[in-house]
């Protein structure tokens, strides 16, 4: 009885797709073409701006720059406030003592010893 | 790449190529596929348009997912059927929710339909007894005897084991011989 059927089945005739539909898939395919690796990585200031995180941080960056220039250019006597009286550098500057008394003496015991 | 002139390139390579951007990729493989496909459906649904809608999905997919293709994790053929086998019994049974116990046969008017005519009736004696099968087992002996695929392709397709699948191509194909047994003559075969 298979004998018989598989003749049926050879004999079978695919149903084919119409030149509408061919024409239709290659247009879907045409659509959703991924673009090449290279087409999709950002470049110029994209890239930067991937690097960099975006544009809200890169915003953040501008500003702080500008404040720097502006601070910089229009006020350099108020920074000495901060980096010329003692505070970083000169007669008052810290030194790794003030921060930890012990660690000297904790090198000249071990010194004794 | 002259993929017009091979065909000896592995579906999975044309589709690699095709999501590297190569249009010329994506029309091998749809001359390849989509006759198979569309094949498929048409004795899953015996619907032109239905199958033509079915066909144009499962390819879009395909293209959908090119980009994120795992070379040998599926072949592309296999992975179709299944798409297909999908998408089919999705509307089969959409159909019946609707009252119909089958998409009613339409009219054929599409170009090539009077060559295709002159087979019409024994096409006809065979995707009627088709019909007539449970749905699983209609899918198992078109898959392998109309489709070719091999018992472990069909497991596949079919997510079933291959002991399944060889079960459900025997029960099919009895069933079918017996619908088929009064049209022996028109068929123009005899037991075997």
């Amino acid at each position: 009885m298979d004998h018989g059927l598989d003749g049926v089945f050879a004999r079978a005739v695919r149903p084919m797709p119409s030149d509408d539909l061919m024409a239709r898939i290659m247009a879907d395919a045409q659509a959703h073409m991924p673009r090449p690796m290279a087409a999709r990585r950002p470049d110029g200031w994209r890239a930067v701006l991937a690097v960099l995180g975006g544009w809200l941080p890169v915003g953040g960056l501008a500003m702080a720059t500008a404040a720097g220039l502006v601070i910089g250019m229009f006020m350099p006597d108020a920074l000495g406030a901060f980096a010329g009286d003692g505070f970083v550098t000169g007669a008052g500057a810290y030194d790794l003592s003030d921060l930890s008394p012990q660690i000297y003496q904790f090198s000249e015991q071990e010194l004794n010893e | 790449m002259p993929f017009d002139a091979s065909h000896d390139i592995p579906s999975e390579a044309l589709l690699a190529a095709f999501a590297a951007g190569d249009i010329a990729a994506a029309r091998v493989l749809t001359l390849r596929l989509t006759p198979r496909i569309f094949g498929y459906a048409m004795r899953l649904l015996r619907d032109r348009a239905e199958a033509e809608d079915v066909t144009q999905e499962a390819l879009l997919r395909l293209w959908k997912i090119a980009p994120e293709w795992r070379m040998g994790e599926a072949r592309v053929t296999t992975w179709l059927y299944r798409v297909t086998t999908n998408l089919c019994t999705d509307r089969l049974r959409r159909a019946r929710w609707s009252g119909l116990d089958e998409i009613a046969e339409p009219a054929d008017d599409a170009p090539g339909a009077f060559e295709r005519m002159l087979d019409a009736d024994r096409m006809d004696a065979l995707d009627a007894a088709l019909a007539l099968l449970p749905a699983r087992q209609r899918q198992a002996v078109i898959l392998r005897h109309l489709e070719h695929l091999s018992n472990p392709e069909i497991a596949e397709v079919m997510d079933i084991g291959i002991e399944a699948v060889e079960s459900l191509t025997a029960r099919g194909k009895r069933r079918l011989s017996a619908a088929l047994a009064g049209r022996r003559a028109d068929l123009g075969y005899e037991n075997g």
